[in-house]
C-alpha cells in the first residue's frame, strides 16, 4: 500500500538513523514531532544569514529579521483564523496556559469562584488552575469523563449552571486520544457565561484548527507538536478578551512608555512578549505550518486515523494487554500489561529501535481515575506507516516472550 | 550482558519472588523513596539490634522490575551490617550501577550485587536501580522521604 508515511518519511532526516542497527521507529509524536528538512534548513538559514534582534536595530539585517518574524506571526495567526494582533508567542502550550491563569486568572477569579477542568487534562492544563485557585481561594472543580471517555457534558452543564469563571479543556487528549466537540462545549460554556480556554497542543498537530469558528476565548498550542521547533508556541486570544488582558511579565518590548516611577503597557500582542523573543522559533514554525498544510492536503488526518485504528485492532488481539481507550482513539494509543511495568517494556522495545512513551504522560489524575499507575503510549504522525505498527507488535511479542 | 540476559538471569527472579518484601511494625528506621517520572515508590523498614546493626530489613512498594529486583537483592546484603558498612556498600553499588570504575578494594565482597552492573548499560534505568539504596541512606539519616527529581 502506498501511503503518506512512505511518501514523506525521507523528508525527516532523523528517521534515517539506525538504532542499535535497527530501523528507527518513532512512535512518540504526541510528546514531540520530528522535524522535516524544510524546517531544519529554515532555522539554519536564519542563523547563517538573518540573525539580529527584532524591533530594535535600524540596519538591514535587523530589518529583515523583524520582517521575517512578523511575517511568521501573520502566517501562524492566519492559520488559526485570526489576525496578527491576536497571536501572542510563548514557549509553548504550558506557558500560554500559565499566561492566562496568571494574567487573566488573577484579575478575574476571586474567592469562592469556580474553575472547571476535566480530570483527563495534561498537567499543563491542570496545575496552573490549581495554583491560581489556591492563591485566590477559588474552587478547582475536576469534571469526570462519561462512558465514551469524553467530557461528561451532563455533569459539565450542571457544574456550569452552578456558576463558573472559566472552563479549561483540551480539544484532543494526549492519553486516550479522544477528540472533543470543542465548538458545542464552548457554546455551552458561553450560555452560562463561563470563559473558555482550549488546550490545542495535540489537536493542532494533525489538523487545521479554525479557532475563530470554535468560539473559545483562549487557544493554546505548541510549535514542536506541529513539525516546528521546540521553545515556540502561542496563545490565540479572541478580540473580546484581548484588550482587557493585563501584562504578566515586565521588561523590554512590552511597554509603550517608562518613566522614573511608572510604566505604560504596549498594545497586544507585544504587551505579553517581554524580552527578546524566540525569533528563529517563530520563523521555523511558520515554515512548519506550510509543511503541515501540505500533509493535511495529502490526507494526514485520514492517515493518522487509519494508523490509530490498525494499532488498536492489533493490540486488542494480544492477550494480557489492556487498552486505556476502549474504542476509536485518534493519534495516540495507550495501554498497559498485567504484571509488567511500562518502563520494563519500553526498555525492551528500545532495543528494537522502537520509541514509545512509558509513564503517566503528565496525566496523573486521569491514570488514577482509570485505576492504572502508568501506561505505554504509541502515537503517530505523517511519517509513520503500517510497517511501524508491525514492528511495534513484533517487539511487544518478543518482550512478552522473556518478561512474562 | 545483554538486556535479555540481565532480565532473565537476575531481575526476573527477584522481581517475581522478591526477598524481604513486606513491612516491620515499629521499625527503628523508616523512609519512602520516589521516582516521580516513573511512578516507582517504595518504603524501607529497618530494625536495629543492640549493636546498632541491621537486625531485619523489609521493603514494600510498586515499581518496575529493575527497581523491585534491585531492592530485593539489596535487602539480602544489609543484614548484620552497621550504618558505616551500609553507606560504604551503597557508595560502591551506586558507582557500579552508574558504570563507574571500581578499584580492587571496592570490588571486594560484593557477591550477588555484582549483577547490578548490567544496569549501567541502560542509563535511563539507573535511577530505578538506585532508588532502594538511596532510600536506605535517607532512612539512616532520619529523613522521611526522598524524591529523585
Amino acid at each position: 500500500m502506498s501511503s503518506l508515511g512512505k511518501k514523506i518519511r525521507k523528508r525527516f532526516p532523523i528517521l534515517k538513523r539506525k538504532i542499535r542497527g535497527k530501523r528507527f521507529v518513532y512512535l512518540d509524536s504526541s510528546a514531540t514531532t520530528q522535524k522535516p528538512i524544510e524546517v531544519i534548513e529554515k532555522i539554519q538559514n536564519y542563523y547563517l544569514n538573518t540573525n539580529a534582534n527584532v524591533h530594535r536595530g535600524l540596519y538591514k539585517v535587523a530589518e529583515e529579521a523583524t520582517l521575517e518574524y512578523e511575517d511568521a506571526r501573520r502566517k501562524i495567526s492566519n492559520w488559526f483564523g485570526f489576525d496578527s494582533k491576536n497571536l501572542i508567542f510563548t514557549r509553548g502550550t504550558t506557558e500560554a496556559i500559565n499566561l492566562v491563569s496568571k494574567s487573566w486568572g488573577e484579575e478575574n477569579i476571586s474567592k469562592g469562584d469556580r474553575v472547571l477542568v476535566p480530570l483527563s487534562e495534561h498537567h499543563s492544563n491542570y496545575v496552573p488552575w490549581q495554583m491560581v485557585c489556591e492563591k485566590v481561594k477559588a474552587s478547582f472543580v475536576p469534571i469526570p469523563l462519561c462512558e465514551d471517555q469524553k467530557i461528561d457534558t451532563c455533569i459539565l452543564e450542571n457544574e456550569l449552571k452552578k456558576g463558573a469563571k472559566i472552563l479549561a479543556f483540551s480539544a484532543q487528549g494526549n492519553v486516550l486520544g479522544k477528540k472533543e466537540d470543542v465548538k458545542s462545549i464552548c457554546t455551552l460554556a458561553k450560555k452560562y457565561k463561563a470563559a473558555t480556554l482550549v488546550d490545542g497542543a495535540q489537536a493542532s498537530g494533525h489538523s487545521k484548527m479554525d479557532v475563530k469558528d470554535l468560539g473559545c476565548d483562549f487557544f493554546a498550542f505548541s510549535g514542536h507538536k506541529m513539525l516546528g521547533p521546540m521553545g515556540i508556541g502561542g496563545l490565540i486570544v479572541a478580540d473580546d478578551s484581548l484588550m482587557s488582558l493585563p501584562a504578566w511579565q515586565g521588561g523590554g518590548e512590552m511597554i509603550s512608555d517608562v518613566q522614573l516611577d511608572s510604566w505604560t503597557p504596549a498594545l497586544p500582542p507585544y504587551r505579553f512578549e517581554a524580552g527578546t523573543p524566540n525569533v528563529v522559533g517563530a520563523i521555523g514554525l511558520a515554515q512548519a505550518v506550510d509543511v503541515l498544510d501540505e500533509f493535511i492536503q495529502l490526507g494526514l488526518e485520514e492517515h493518522v486515523e487509519s494508523l490509530s485504528e490498525c494499532t488498536h485492532e492489533n493490540l486488542k488481539k494480544i492477550e494480557g494487554l489492556n487498552l486505556l481507550c476502549e474504542k476509536n482513539p485518534y493519534g495516540a494509543i495507550s495501554f498497559w500489561v498485567n504484571s509488567l511495568h511500562p518502563h520494563d517494556l519500553a526498555t525492551v522495545m528500545d532495543q528494537d529501535g522502537i520509541a514509545v512513551r512509558a509513564g503517566h504522560h503528565c496525566a496523573k489524575p486521569l491514570h488514577h481515575s482509570l485505576g492504572v499507575q502508568s501506561s505505554l503510549r504509541a502515537s503517530f504522525h505523517a511519517y509513520n506507516d503500517f510497517d511501524d505498527i508491525d514492528d511495534l507488535v513484533n517487539s511487544l511479542k518478543r518482550a512478552f516472550s522473556f518478561l512474562l | 550482558m545483554s538486556l535479555e540476559d540481565l532480565y532473565r538471569n537476575v531481575i526476573l527472579d527477584h522481581y517475581r519472588s522478591a526477598r524481604n518484601k513486606g513491612s516491620i511494625e515499629n521499625p527503628d528506621l523508616h523512609a519512602v523513596g520516589k521516582n516521580p517520572s516513573c511512578g516507582d515508590e517504595l518504603e524501607i523498614f529497618i530494625k536495629l539490634n543492640s549493636d546498632k546493626k541491621v537486625e531485619d530489613v523489609k521493603w514494600n512498594g510498586e515499581g518496575c522490575a529493575i527497581c523491585c529486583a534491585s531492592s530485593s537483592i539489596m535487602t539480602e546484603a544489609l543484614k548484620k551490617k552497621t550504618k558505616e558498612e551500609i553507606f560504604d556498600l551503597s557508595k560502591r553499588i551506586k558507582k557500579l550501577i552508574k558504570g563507574e570504575n571500581l578499584d580492587d578494594e571496592e570490588k571486594e565482597n560484593l557477591g550477588e550485587l555484582v549483577v547490578l552492573q548490567g544496569v549501567s548499560k541502560f542509563p535511563v534505568r539507573v535511577k530505578c536501580a538506585t532508588l532502594g539504596w538511596v532510600s536506605v541512606e535517607i532512612a539512616f539519616e532520619g529523613k522521611k522521604e526522598i524524591s529523585t527529581e
